[in-house]
């Protein structure tokens, strides 16, 4: 294909906006599915992506359409996820592209990932298309969102393009606009290959299928290659476009976007990012910007009965062979047993993680706290990195803690900043700018220590700002913060699960919320029990769970057994399911309710 | 041969605020009607027993069994007659208001009555909203002994709302004083759906603490064992050779057929009871002679359950060969390791302490179960 006919394009927007309405209505559009094979929201193509209406995994496909002139282009649509965990994929994806369309809601108008979207869009030179949706909605102010783009990108209001999705209104004049104005790719087919993987999946019959964009060279049926990263060498096994089956090709010229099939087993082997080239004459550098994607966030995974031990180990397996973001190895906890210590990317890929954990796989599990990767300097000089709260180093052996900093933008209407900026203090934020993005809107930026938003901040700031505010962030920098280790001790003996680092400014407040929920979720046993929590050798503070004086049924009326056999066989299963800790029962909600907690 | 009968008489003269059993007020006109269905039911029952006499007890239970005409349970007797052996104890429960019944009930042939007193001050009678007072209690007692009645027991409450350790200590002492051959002690259970469960949620029902009452019971057995009583069940004392044989039966995992509203029977490892709605029972039974609610047959874990559960509540506790069930020994060990139970000879049983949370004792030997 000639590089003029194709163009390379991907749909930016905040969650809810539309952006799998708008590419459904595409594909129909383009008659690349006939309306038989439509089932909405094609490309969400995870149940628990459809139900969310958040995309979890980029996506690509092909669509053949035929402008009003007569010419055929290919127009490659590269989905990206929906979400801030998955921004590097989602810069990755942009790579490929050379537009993109800023789909922004007529009702909700420009919201803070819109806006670290389009930062990252023009990041990447992209040709943005601005474009409102749902104008068909009673609650639409297009004027609003009209003078929102103009503020933002400079656009006047000819420029934009204003559909609904929903209704089919305005698709064809959004095809007129990706042909006249996003530009064509621009590469040299004769040069040595580049081909950037943006998404890699696994297949259980193919191994792994890598989603490339072809920057220079051809990628052949057959051709030997090379992954930069790993400098391993593959064959081309199977080459094609996605349509929504994958179509085999003989090859993928420059500019073209398709998948790679070179009997790569694992999907770590394929990493997003990364760059393929040929074997027999292989590129000097890769293609800029690949990085290796860590784990942000850390917790431990225990299954309520320690029976499915296994059967977690092998669910984990099977998720991180299609997520290799994944991260999980075995750990024990005194409290929980055996389990799986697994670094997310962020908490929706926790939730999510979670999730499949219980609808795909029927396991019921016990989470941890969620911390951060904490870098701790040595007073021997060296460093160690520490994700789970249970392995800090001795107080005494420590120099300092550093944790990791976010750099977060939160866009929310103006008479809400007084209380977000308490929000944001309250979670240790350090503020750096606001600006107005227009009159009624301010974007306030804040350096914020990430295990500060692992719990509840979300909620929090929506709940502050009536649902208005929104949220985005990206890694900034490690910084040492005067952290400490708060322990719970339950009749002496820490209740490892339970133990988190915190601020001495908040070890306090933390220890005494934790030990009074605990005390409220702990049933009185034949013993006292006494919940302490304590930084190291310090105890700061103290409830106690009386123990039973008197529990004995007076009377079996007339015979009635059954009725007290039942009792006692519910209250039977009910020690089931509690965890034992030393001669303590607590029930699994006391390991959740850490969780819950406002502080 | 031991095989108990039990009969379910629902009617009562008032409400009481505490009580859960199946009881009616006010509709004593229908006694009869139920009597006769009591009959047709017992009946049927002899059928399927096969060989009479095969009941070594009768028990009127309630409700108020002293409520309604002593003729009408006169007729229940009557029909019982050859199903019972000749030396039978026969229990019926009375409230000490119904004294002038007395003397009916022991021609009839009742020889042990079961007095609901609950306590001798008139305080904790109001609180508790009994009709009766302390000095009908002492009266009601006298009555009987004076009709004849070699076997009394009395049944005390402690735990009333507001009740002081003094004042339980009072009914006790009062208790003892007439020397009845038979005492019940029960603390006060705030059950569901009662008067007492709905003002003790809304903070408007001031029960004396758990501390308090692990010391008003623990009174009450030290003062009766003093005075000479055994104390052979959890809430039940008895003087030598008084322990009701009834209550026994239940103890030691024996057959019994209980008949009447509500009422439950356990006969060849089946547990089944009685419908719960009066109207409901005797329709049933006036259609088809029978009115079942429900029955399951124990499998052998609830068996088990059982007869730890039931063991343990007597005094000379349960045969140790029990404990030593595999998923029950740890337990059994750790249990006693903090003298929670104690081993006699070849039985294990409570030990004082042990007695007073005897349900969590329970609870944790058949945790794995």
């Amino acid at each position: 294909m000639n590089l003029q006919y194709i163009r390379n394009f991907s749909i930016i927007a905040h969650i809810d906006h539309g952006k799998s309405t708008l590419a459904d209505r595409l594909l129909e559009e383009t008659q690349t599915l006939s309306e038989f094979q439509m089932q909405d929201q094609v490309l969400d193509s995870m149940d628990l992506e459809r139900e969310r209406g958040i995309t979890i995994k980029s996506h690509a496909i092909r669509m053949d359409y035929t402008a009003p002139d007569g010419q055929i282009y290919e127009l490659n649509l590269i989905d990206t996820p929906g979400h801030v965990d998955f921004s590097y994929e989602v810069s990755r994806s942009l790579t490929a592209c050379e537009g993109a369309l800023l789909l922004v809601d007529a009702a909700q108008g420009v919201e803070a990932q819109t806006v670290s979207n389009v930062l990252l869009a023009m990041e990447h030179d992209l040709f943005i298309i601005p474009v409102i949706n749902k104008i068909d909605l009673p609650g639409a102010e297009v004027d609003r969102v009209v003078m929102q783009l103009h503020d933002l990108l400079g656009v006047e209001e000819e420029e934009i393009v204003k559909i609904s999705a929903k209704e089919g209104i305005g698709i064809d004049k959004l095809l007129t606009a990706i042909i006249d104005e996003i530009p064509p790719p621009e590469g040299n087919p004769d040069a040595p290959l580049k081909a950037l993987i943006f998404d890699s999946i696994f297949d259980q019959y193919r191994g792994v299928v890598a989603y490339v964009r072809v920057f220079d060279g051809v990628l052949e049926k057959n051709m030997p290659i090379r992954l930069f990263s790993t400098n391993q060498n593959y064959d081309a096994e199977e080459i094609g476009t996605l349509k929504l089956k994958r179509i085999k090709q003989q090859s993928l010229g420059a500019g073209e976007v398709g998948y790679l099939i070179a009997g790569i087993k694992d999907l770590e082997d394929a990493r997003v990012g990364d760059t393929v080239t040929g074997s027999a004459n292989p590129a000097i550098h890769p293609l800029p910007g690949y990085q290796e994607v860590k784990p942000m966030v850390f917790a431990g995974l225990y299954p309520v009965s320690s029976d499915d031990f296994e059967n977690l180990r092998s669910a984990l397996e099977k998720l991180h062979l299609n997520d290799a973001s994944l991260s999980y190895e075995p750990e024990t906890s005194t409290a929980l047993g055996f389990g799986f210590r697994c670094g997310f990317l962020g908490l929706l890929h926790m939730e999510i993680i979670q999730e499949r954990l219980d609808r795909e796989f029927d396991i019921d599990i016990i989470t941890t706290v969620p911390n951060v990767e904490y870098r701790v300097r040595l007073t021997s000089g060296e460093q160690v990195n520490v994700q789970n709260p249970a392995e800090m180093p001795p107080a005494g052996n420590i120099e300092d803690i550093a944790e990791p900093i976010l750099d977060a933008q939160i866009l929310v209407p103006s008479e809400y900043v007084g209380n977000i900026m308490r929000i944001a203090q309250d979670r240790r934020g350090h503020y750096r700018t606001t600006e107005y993005i227009d009159p009624t809107r301010a974007l306030l930026r804040y350096d914020l220590p990430l295990s500060e938003i692992v719990l509840d901040f979300y909620d929090r700031l929506k709940s502050v700002s009536r649902g208005y505010a929104s949220f985005d962030y990206e890694y900034k920098k490690h910084q040492a913060a005067d952290l400490v280790k708060l322990d719970l001790l339950i009749n002496g003996e820490p209740l490892d699960a339970l133990s988190a680092i915190v601020h001495r400014d908040k070890a306090y407040e933390w220890g005494r919320a934790l030990s009074q929920k605990l005390k409220a979720l702990i049933p009185r046993q034949l013993f006292e029990v006494v919940i302490q929590a304590a930084i190291g050798a310090k105890v700061i503070s103290r409830e106690t769970v009386r123990p039973f004086r008197k529990n004995v049924t007076a009377k079996c009326y007339g015979g009635d057994i059954t009725r007290k056999r039942k009792l006692l066989e519910r209250q039977k299963e009910g020690k089931k399911r509690m965890k034992q800790v030393g001669a303590v029962e607590i029930p699994q909600e006391a390991f959740l309710a850490v969780l819950q907690m406002e502080v | 041969m031991h095989l108990g009968l039990y009969i379910h008489i629902p009617f009562c003269h008032s409400r009481c605020p505490y009580c859960d059993f199946a009881f009616v007020v006010g509709k004593n006109h229908m006694a009869k009607r139920y009597t006769d269905a009591v009959i047709v039911e017992m009946q049927n029952r002899w059928q399927s027993l096969g060989t009479l006499p095969v009941f070594n007890t009768l028990y009127f239970g309630g409700g108020t069994p002293s409520a309604i005409p002593p003729g009408q349970l006169n007729r229940i007797l009557k029909e019982a007659k050859n199903a019972v052996v000749p030396d039978a104890e026969i229990t019926a429960e009375a409230n000490p208001n119904d004294r002038k019944h007395f003397k009916k009930l022991y021609d009839h042939g009742i020889n042990r009555l079961s007095l609901g007193v609950q306590a001798f001050t008139d305080r904790a009678l109001k609180a508790l909203g009994r009709f009766h007072t302390a000095s009908d209690a002492t009266g009601s007692f006298q009555t009987a002994r004076d009709v004849g009645f070699k076997n009394i027991s009395i049944d005390l409450m402690y735990g009333a709302p507001e009740q002081t350790l003094e004042e339980w200590a009072t009914s006790i002492q009062r208790a003892i004083d007439l020397c009845p051959e038979h005492i019940s002690v029960y603390g006060l259970t705030i059950e569901p759906q009662t008067n007492f469960a709905r003002r003790f949620q809304k903070g408007k029902l001031d029960v004396p603490s758990e501390t308090d009452q692990a010391e008003m019971y623990m009174y009450a057995i030290d003062q009766l064992e003093a005075a000479g009583y055994i104390h052979y069940e959890i809430s039940n004392f008895a003087q030598p050779g008084f322990a009701s044989r009834h209550n026994l039966n239940y103890w030691h995992d024996r057959p019994y057929l209980g008949v009447g509203l509500s009422a439950h029977s356990y006969l060849d490892n089946r547990r089944f009871w009685n419908v719960r709605d009066l109207t409901t029972y005797m329709q049933h039974i006036e259609a088809t002679g029978f009115a079942l609610e429900r029955e399951e047959q124990l499998t052998p874990t609830q068996h088990l359950l059982e007869r730890i559960m039931l063991g343990l509540r007597q005094r000379r506790g349960l045969r140790a060969e029990f404990l030593s069930h595999p998923k029950i020994h740890k337990q059994y060990i750790a249990m006693t390791n903090q003298h929670l139970l104690e081993r006699t000879d070849n039985r294990v049983r409570l030990t004082r302490r042990g007695l007073l949370l005897a349900d969590l004792v329970c609870t944790e030997l058949v945790r794995e179960l």
